[in-house]
């Protein structure tokens, strides 16, 4: 293996143009996942396409450093700071036009070409022609390690910047990355001419614009995605370390001044649909089980639905939500105007995993999963037989795990592999008896170390009357119907069924590459 | 020969890519499972992982890559069972976070060993990034078809391969022995 030979210093500005190369690299990854993967609806599938596309454009850049001369760079310069001063926003009336007109599945391939094309290969051109070009100038040597070092430490620079700005002011970091995009084109012109340093006054327009702009092109997206949404408003966009948090305001068909969120471009509350949800995983295991003296702990309770509902019901309420920008958001916008939201409850900051992990204090009585399908890796441990087993360690002697089976459970053999089967199946291997509630075409699985104390014609009584008693929850969730299955058929749901193991990538993906056609390539 | 030998040079740059973006998907994936999923630990491991190929790609003196590489190859593993052994332990985030450093490490020392590879920078940084890619969708076919256990072995093999393709030959890697494109303005 070779040894390296001594190099001499490269001239600063090189390093320089490094360092701010590498830095708008950072805060264009980080936008790119960010926002990108948002409007298509992220998941796992949606941030590896993202990401591909990304390192992908790299590849280019660096293809074509040496093919291409100082003036069609200089072009390249200027039509990526063209287009970049139109993003996110034209993204997002691109992406409303397309579902206007019902052509929805061009959006991917255009993603995938914009990032691909438009965010990373002018910055990728930098680090090899310097290197190149140094060792040209002088026989011998090999600047690289300076070189890269100065595009790694811009990296490092990029993602403290993203710490310290945070991503909630997105305005700021992609200003920031418009400027690194400008100052590379000043070093970049010989002569500097003024044109090119007057380029600089696009950053403070681009700033001012930002908000007014971003509120515009939301509204467009959402009233292009959903055709039944009237006087559509934002309330709040806020990108957090995790995901955009959106909330959004519309009126509908059957009702006005509905309050929606959605987490990457995915809705999660607002629908009657995702009410039921809530009622069955959450609030019906604490209505029925353990009226006011029990301990309730919700995993990813984001809404607040849960605090609003069960703070009164329960003896001590933990909400446990990984994204704190959630918990703000929902709680500026959607509970407290509703009024009389209580306070006699505890939120957690944490990974709903890690939280039950570490728990140390009473056990809970009622532990609720409130998450959508697993499309997500972290979705998909919630799921996992691991987990089931971790939620069991904490549950107190006659507790109850409560769930989601994400669908209606399949019969024998098609269901064997089946999403609502296997979590069943995971379910039964760790809980000696779990009762499946059945609403409508959802499964929703509530387990335990004891049977479920009432029957459902009992269940249902009290349900109807706790709704009854609450006249918001009620015009929420309408006339929900509740049955038991037969555990000697539940039983029979599960057998040969596969749990969901710890890091089942197989179903992530399934799962995504699913919801991404049902969305994007689905007729119907 | 010389065309042997670049051809194999190109073929160590795309596997080096590969067994990268396998090493740092895969450690991403165990901090994710065993550990956390908070942000916080996604941004620490990423600022690990560069100061580690930082490291590696100034630290001075000879370049001993096979210690490199075999350090890099070991830290995936002390990693893979420490974040097994403490599962949502954070008082073991620093130590994890230490491996995915000494992971990073040979990410730049690779960089620093190829400085004169043929086909100049753009030739060395194409095929490593793309081989990248390929390590990264690898990653994800892998946890699809195989489960996570087959993760025991794919750095240990692609290690192997990259020591077993790594140039031996000094004299070869001299700057005139290489061909590089030709250069149009420069920037400087």
């Amino acid at each position: 293996m070779s040894r390296a030979v001594a190099d001499p210093a490269p001239p600063p500005s090189a390093a320089l143009v490094l360092v701010v190369a590498g830095t708008s690299l950072s805060l264009a990854q980080f936008a790119a996942l960010r926002e990108y993967a948002a409007l298509l609806g992220s998941n796992e599938l949606v941030a590896l396409l993202v990401l591909c596309a990304y390192f992908l454009g790299l590849s280019i850049g660096y293809r074509v450093s040496a093919r291409l001369s100082r003036r069609t760079l200089l072009w390249l310069g200027g039509i990526t700071l063209a287009l970049n001063v139109t993003l996110p926003f034209s993204a997002r009336w691109f992406a409303g036009a397309m579902s206007a007109i019902r052509l929805d599945g061009n959006l991917p391939p255009a993603i995938f070409l914009l990032v691909l094309c438009g965010i990373t290969p002018f910055y990728a051109v930098f680090l090899p022609r310097l290197i190149d070009e140094a060792r040209r100038d002088e026989p011998g040597t090999h600047p690289l390690v300076r070189l890269y070092a100065a595009e790694l430490a811009g990296a490092c620079l990029g993602l403290a910047l993203v710490f310290l700005v945070t991503p909630a002011r997105m305005a700021i970091l992609l200003t920031l990355h418009l400027a690194g995009l400008v100052t590379l084109l000043v070093l970049f012109a010989r002569p500097r001419r003024r044109t090119v340093l007057a380029l600089f006054a696009l950053l403070p327009l681009y700033f001012a614009a930002y908000p007014q702009l971003d509120r515009a092109s939301l509204t467009w997206l959402y009233a292009c995605r959903n055709t039944s949404y009237k006087n559509v408003e934002i309330l709040a966009s806020e990108f957090s370390p995790y995901q955009r948090v959106d909330i959004v305001r519309a009126d509908t068909s059957s009702r006005l001044n509905v309050t929606f969120l959605y987490l990457n471009g995915n809705l999660l509350y607002g629908t009657r649909s995702l009410h039921h949800h809530n009622l069955f995983v959450a609030l019906l295991p604490n209505f029925l089980s353990f009226t006011n003296t029990g301990r309730a702990c919700i995993i990813a309770g984001g809404s607040l639905d849960n605090a609003r509902h069960l703070a009164a019901r329960t003896r001590s309420l933990d909400v446990v939500e990984l994204d704190e920008a959630v918990v703000r958001l929902t709680r500026r916008h959607i509970q407290e105007p509703l009024g009389d939201f209580p306070t006699n409850w505890r939120l957690t900051v944490d990974d709903g995993k890690h939280f039950l992990g570490t728990w140390h204090g009473e056990p809970f009585d009622v532990i609720a999963v409130d998450v959508p399908i697993p499309s997500h890796l972290q979705t998909a441990m919630l799921h996992s037989q691991r987990f089931f087993a971790l939620a069991r360690s904490q549950l107190s002697p006659g507790g109850i795990f409560s769930i989601s089976l994400s669908g209606k459970l399949q019969e024998l053999p098609g269901g064997r592999k089946r999403l609502s089967n296997r979590v069943l199946a995971g379910l039964l291997a760790t809980f000696p008896y779990v009762t499946v509630v059945r609403s409508g075409e959802k499964d929703f699985a509530w387990a335990g170390d004891t049977p479920f104390p009432l029957s459902a014609a009992i269940a249902r009584q009290r349900m109807n009357s706790s709704l009854d008693l609450n006249p918001k929850l009620r015009e929420d969730v309408g006339q929900p119907t509740l049955m038991f299955l037969d555990p000697a058929k539940v039983r029979a749901l599960a057998a040969g069924c596969e749990p969901i193991g710890e890091a089942d990538m197989k179903l992530v993906l399934q799962l995504s590459l699913s919801k991404l056609i049902n969305r994007y390539y689905d007729p119907d | 020969m010389k065309s042997f030998h670049h051809h194999l040079v190109g073929v160590n740059l795309v596997l080096t890519g590969i067994f990268l973006g396998v090493l740092q998907w895969s450690a991403f994936f165990q901090l994710q499972s065993n550990l956390a999923a908070t942000a916080l630990v996604w941004m620490l491991a990423t600022v690990a992982w560069l100061l580690g190929s930082f490291l590696g790609l100034v630290i001075p003196g000879p370049n001993r890559e096979v210690w490199w590489l075999a350090s890099t190859t070991l830290g995936y593993y002390l990693l893979r069972w420490l974040a097994a052994a403490h599962v949502y332990d954070l008082r073991w985030l620093v130590p994890l976070l230490g491996c995915v450093a000494i992971m990073g490490g040979y990410a730049g020392r690779f960089f620093r060993c190829r400085q004169a590879a043929p086909g100049g920078a753009q030739n060395l940084f194409f095929l490593e990034n793309t081989g990248f890619v390929v390590g990264m969708v690898l990653t994800v076919l892998a946890l699809y078809w195989l489960s996570e256990s087959a993760f025991a072995a794919i750095p240990a093999a692609l290690a192997l391969a990259c020591f077993a393709t790594a140039p031996r030959n000094p004299a070869a890697e001299s700057p005139s022995a290489n061909h590089e494109p030709a250069a149009p303005d420069a920037i400087e």
